[in-house]
């Protein structure tokens, strides 16, 4: 409990819990004392493998999916590791832009509805290459959708052979499509600027700022014949064209994709993957994605060659994204102005709010004082109380949420 | 009470109470009573008012009389006998107020545990007239103590607020009892905590329900002693600033 509720309190390290004395949280996480840093901390170590991926795959919100179509991205969240004591395999880095030893965590993410799907934990060296087909796999075996939509970034294309790959996978499954941005090899993109001019089709974009002016961006669809193949089986590619105005050169963004859809449709359903960096954002400096245990073995006998255990790596991982699920379904019951609103915009407006609680022979009644949104969630709040839940670590007594009569306190006097 | 009495005789006969059986003290009182109904009129609250002065004015005479006398049941007088003047007023002033409505929501639990919390002597007339004020909702009494009921409020020694972060527990109480299961028989039994003061102990539960202290080992003796880090600038020796002489 302590773990899963760490990341929406937003508690940053485990060894914080030291200085941990609130009985709220105590009571949240099960016990009426607050737990230690040493349970917590030899708790995720000592998790089992196993058991965290049949925590992941029972706890997996394939409903989200299921019989439906789903535009899903799968990409890594890269954790960099610090140690010099053991060997650890090294990755790039690429907001650090340095090789360096790291693990990764690999998130299948629903793109449209802002949900972490499925994760994987894996060393360093892995490449989104070697888990794309595994992970899109996965997706397709565990939520059934009616057709599924992967986007990736170039990571999982860096070879000819592992495009080939994904394009088999959709070849063997009809309620598949796959887009992927192509690497820009220079021999590749010297083709692409090759193009007639007259392939090229242009739109115009707003700016990046209100006011800005608009931006160019030209579209042209082509065949790329991957490395030992022929013409018949070359690849549908998507050219895009920023053009850059002043002296800058043009930015070119080829895809790769099996989609039949026009180029503008695939172009706009590919940026969408920009919401799951932007997860990985806000799981980063909201929910402390990169202080979750690391995989390596610290118990193990050569610090060369350090033991992998995915198990805590993952289940921290998945359970920081399952947090990320659950405060995004509870934005969406909140006033619109806070749908998809950040982790910690949550927090700091509904969740970290002081107050009391009463503890009666039927009932726990967390009476919290007031503040100046409390209003927006009175709502939820009628809807916990009706739901009638109970918590079975306080003999069964019945959580009774409250809100201070007063809904709008006096602001800082003035004259 | 019939509202067609037109003498004093009728109204002892009608009520059954002889006027031979009384004292002459009671007779005056009865008097004047009954000038009190004829002037003030014989609706429910002069009744009621009447009820509640005859009940402690110390004449003497019995309740079932009085009941009687005022209209009442014997019951109801037996229930009007154990209240204050100022719950007479505030139940006169609950049915003035009407009908109930509004109804009592489970979000309201937190500021009525805090009433209760720290009003351990108020009247459920009390609670309703908080309720009114706060949420401008009129309950039922019956209503009020059903909610008090079922989020265990109605005895207000089984209340425990948990205490801050910080607060010492030098005398380790428990949390009040949770009940027995629905089907069991017999009264439920409340270990009910005394009313919390300021600093009241922080109500614990038994040791063993604890986590066992930490086992992580003490650093040994034979450890190097923790880095202070580097000296401070001050304390560092200078460096020589005078070039060294190379050629000589």
């Amino acid at each position: 409990m302590t773990s899963v509720f760490a990341p929406v309190i937003g508690l940053r390290r485990v060894f914080h819990l030291e200085q941990m004395t609130d009985r709220g949280f105590a009571l949240l996480t099960g016990g009426r004392s607050c737990p230690t840093r040493q349970e917590v901390g030899g708790w995720r170590r000592h998790l089992r493998w196993y058991e965290v991926d049949a925590f992941c795959r029972r706890s997996a919100p394939w409903d989200l999916i299921a019989g439906d179509d789903a535009l899903v991205s799968f990409d890594e969240h890269t954790l960099p590791r610090w140690t010099h004591k053991f060997s650890v395999p090294k990755g790039y880095v690429t907001t650090r832009n340095k090789y360096m030893r790291c693990e990764k965590l690999f998130y299948g993410y629903h793109v449209e509805l802002d949900r972490y799907l499925c994760v994987q934990g894996t060393p360093g060296r892995t490449e989104l290459r070697d888990l794309a087909v595994p992970l899109t796999r996965r997706v397709l075996t565990g939520g059934r959708p009616r057709h599924l939509h992967a986007l990736f970034d170039a990571g999982a294309g860096k070879a000819d052979a592992d495009v080939r790959a994904l394009l088999d996978l959709v070849a063997e499954t009809p309620n598949l499509t796959v887009t992927l941005r192509a690497c820009r090899y220079p021999h590749r993109l010297r083709l692409w600027k090759q193009l007639p001019s007259g392939l090229f089709v242009a739109f115009e974009e707003p700016g990046p700022y209100v006011g800005a002016p608009t931006k160019e961006i030209r579209l042209a669809e082509t065949r790329t014949t991957l490395k030992a193949e022929t013409e018949e089986t070359a690849v549908r590619t998507i050219v895009c064209r920023e053009i850059v105005p002043g002296p800058k050169k043009d930015r070119w963004h080829p895809l790769y994709t099996s989609s039949a859809a026009a180029p503008r449709e695939v172009l706009t359903d590919f940026r969408q993957r920009q919401h799951h960096e932007q997860a990985y954002r806000i799981g980063v400096h909201d929910e402390f994605l990169n202080a979750s245990p690391c995989g390596y073995d610290k118990d193990s006998p050569d610090p060369r060659r350090p033991r992998f255990h995915r198990g805590p790596l993952q289940m921290i991982g998945w359970l920081i994204a399952l947090a990320y699920n659950a405060m995004g379904d509870l934005a969406v019951q909140l006033p619109e102005r806070y749908h998809r609103a950040h982790v910690d915009t949550l927090r700091r407006t509904f969740f970290n709010r002081s107050g009391q609680v009463y503890c009666t022979p039927e009932a726990l009644i967390v009476y919290l004082d007031p503040f100046h949104e409390q209003q927006a969630l009175v709502p939820l709040i009628d809807a916990v109380n009706a739901q009638q839940r109970r918590l079975p670590w306080l003999e069964n007594r019945r959580l009774v949420l409250s809100l201070s009569p007063d809904p709008s306190p006096a602001r800082g006097g003035g004259p | 009470m019939s509202t067609d009495v037109q003498s004093y005789a009728d109204w002892l006969e009608q009520a059954a109470v002889p006027e031979a059986s009384l004292t002459p003290a009671q007779q005056q009182v009865l008097h004047t009573a009954f000038g009190f109904l004829q002037e003030a009129g014989s609706d429910y609250y002069s009744r009621r008012f009447l009820s509640h002065f005859l009940l402690h004015c110390r004449a003497g005479l019995k309740t079932a009389a009085i009941a009687r006398l005022c209209g009442f049941s014997r019951s109801s007088a037996v229930d009007h006998r154990g209240l204050s003047t100022k719950e007479v007023v505030q139940a006169a002033h609950h049915r003035l107020a009407g009908r109930a409505h509004g109804k009592l929501l489970p979000r309201y639990a937190g500021p009525i545990a805090e009433f209760v919390l720290t009003h351990p002597e108020a009247s459920r007339y009390d609670t309703l007239d908080f309720i009114q004020r706060t949420w401008g909702v009129s309950v039922s009494r019956v209503a009020l103590h059903r909610f008090l009921k079922k989020y265990g409020l109605d005895q207000a020694g089984g209340v425990a607020a948990v205490p801050l972060p910080g607060a010492a527990s030098p005398d380790p109480e428990p949390l009040p009892s949770a009940p027995p299961d629905a089907g069991t028989a017999g009264p439920v039994v409340v270990t009910a905590a005394l009313p919390p003061a300021a600093d009241a102990a922080l109500p614990l539960p038994p040791p063993e329900f604890f986590l066992p202290p930490p086992s992580t080992p003490a650093p040994s003796c034979s450890c190097p002693p923790p880095s202070t880090g580097w000296p401070l600038p001050r304390t560092a020796s200078r460096m020589p600033t005078a070039r060294c002489s190379a050629g000589s």
